[in-house]
């Protein structure tokens, strides 16, 4: 099975594997959020484009099942229940755990490794690390560290702070002088595409792509990557298929934060 | 499997109970498990989660394995924002537990535990390592034991017919449970000494809603080596019950 690449918002696929109804009460429950806690049958059918009898059904099963409870004015508002759907399974695991296995997953499309890190001083220091088996890849593991001047880790974390603080952040000002051309060359695909690719910076014939996951402060919390040798993962399908998937990761953790 | 014209969703409820299956001690399970856990046919098995997996909401992990995926986390948080008190119980709550050195939950019930839907912590004490949406068993916590010391007697034996013999604990606890319900019948609080974890002491107290019947409990709670139960009856409770009675007034203007 093919993880998701859109979380919630992906259309129906005309897929005869694919169980429409339960699709439909699962997007049911995401409609609810803070900022708009309670629903009625008649606003969820208009955000969802259902047609009112079968958003009905779909409610009315989820109340006889507890996971929805109905005002008396029939607002809906998800009941506790909805906690035991994954929420007491996730609430707890650490970051790193909880993206390992998107990680894997990417680390297995790419041919290569994918990982999550967080700064630490002036290198950007791997805290989940998940490679594809049997791949040539660099030999990082949990808790070793890249720079930040000339790693995709460390250019995902500058890309994420304001340029004023950049050569306080990269540190060694050899290296950094040495790499910034190339950093802002990679900067301009970040500011469209929202990831960045280091091209054989760190080391030749590996290539990676990075993103940083912003926190609730709007700095970078942690920053994802995935690389892969040269020869087996093409600049192209980092581009197409790679990157805007550790874009999509990196939002879904971002609201997780 | 379009289940339109039916009036129960059967998809949605096998494909719900599959979610169910999932939890902090069985974080990660086969398609081959979910079969035997939930009954259901394996290739039914295989479709929903294929939907769900495709949906994001399941994961592979391991190969074989399934987790939920992240978006279940932001359902989670839904519902945990539909109890507005939840929110504003913060502020006292946290009053609460500072002046104490203790932890403070406030709990609602779903099915046979007590989930907490607020939870705050005095810096540096030695507490439970529980957060909001810990679930804790209705008949030997102290949050549970809080919410069915506030109901009628009726509904309270009620509930400890349906759910006291599922729970393994239930005969062990059943005598301090009772002592307890007959304090709280006299002070209007219970006392939970060592009975939900030995060392651990917590004193709790129904949360009214607007109908008059407990809806939430409130507890305090500490290490037993700082919080005695001659502590938490003589300084704790009269607060937790002025803190509760404060609740119940703010409820009472948000929802």
């Amino acid at each position: 099975m093919r993880q998701a690449e859109v979380a919630i918002d992906q259309p129906v696929a005309p897929d005869r594997q694919f169980v429409t109804a339960l699709a439909r009460g699962l997007k049911i429950l995401g409609c609810f959020h803070p900022a708009r806690p309670s629903l009625t049958v008649t606003e969820i059918a208009a955000e969802l484009g259902l047609p009112q009898p079968t958003a009905w059904r779909l409610c009315q099963t989820m109340l006889s099942l507890g996971y929805l409870t109905a005002n008396h004015a029939g607002r809906l508002r998800p009941a506790l229940a909805v906690l035991r759907l994954g929420y007491t399974t996730l609430s707890e695991l650490p970051l790193a755990e909880l993206a390992r296995p998107y990680l894997q997953d990417l680390a297995n499309t790419a041919g290569g490794a994918a990982g999550m890190a967080i700064r630490d001083g002036h290198d950007m220091r791997f805290v989940q690390r998940c490679e594809s088996p049997s791949q040539l890849v660099l030999n990082l593991r949990i808790g070793s560290c890249v720079p930040v001047a000339t790693s995709a880790m460390g250019w995902a974390y500058l890309a994420g702070l304001p340029e004023a603080e950049w050569d306080a952040a990269s540190g060694s000002p050899v290296a950094w002088a040495a790499a910034k051309p190339a950093f802002r060359a990679a900067l301009g695909e970040f500011m469209t595409e929202g990831f960045i690719i280091n091209p054989g910076v760190l080391h030749p014939g590996y290539t990676t792509v990075a993103v940083p996951v912003l926190g609730n402060d709007g700095r970078p919390a942690l920053t994802l990557n995935c690389g892969a040798a040269a020869s087996v993962l093409s600049v192209d399908k980092l581009r197409s298929e790679v990157g805007p998937r550790l874009r999509v990761l990196a939002a879904l953790i971002a609201a997780s934060l | 499997m379009d289940d339109d014209d039916r009036p129960f969703v059967t998809a949605l409820a096998r494909g719900l109970e599959i979610l169910g299956c999932f939890s902090a001690s069985r974080p990660e399970i086969s398609g081959t498990q979910l079969a035997a856990l939930t009954g259901l046919p394996q290739p039914t098995v295989w479709r929903l989660c294929y939907t769900m997996v495709k949906l994001g909401f399941l994961v592979s992990v391991n190969g074989d394995k399934l987790r939920p995926g992240i978006p279940m986390l932001k359902l989670g948080r839904a519902a945990l924002a539909s109890i507005p008190l939840a929110d504003a119980a913060r502020i006292p709550m946290q009053k609460l537990a500072d002046r104490f050195g203790a932890a403070s939950g406030l709990g609602a019930r779903d099915g046979s535990r007590m989930v907490f839907v607020q939870r705050c912590i005095s810096e540096a004490t030695l507490v439970m390592n529980l957060r909001v949406g810990a679930r804790l068993p209705l008949l030997s916590s102290a949050v549970g034991w809080g919410l069915l010391a506030g109901l009628e007697p009726a509904e309270r034996e009620a509930l400890l017919a349906e759910h006291g013999p599922a729970d393994p604990r239930w005969p062990a606890v059943q005598l301090s449970f009772q002592a307890a319900m007959a304090d709280a019948a006299r002070d209007g609080f219970i006392l939970n000494i060592g009975v939900f974890h030995p060392g651990y002491n917590a004193v709790a107290v129904p949360l009214r809603g607007p109908d008059g019947s407990a809806a939430f409990g409130l507890t305090c709670a500490g290490s037993a080596a700082t919080h005695s139960a001659d502590f938490l009856r003589r300084q704790v409770a009269p607060v937790l019950l002025a803190t509760a009675h404060d609740l119940e007034q703010l409820r009472s203007q948000i929802s």
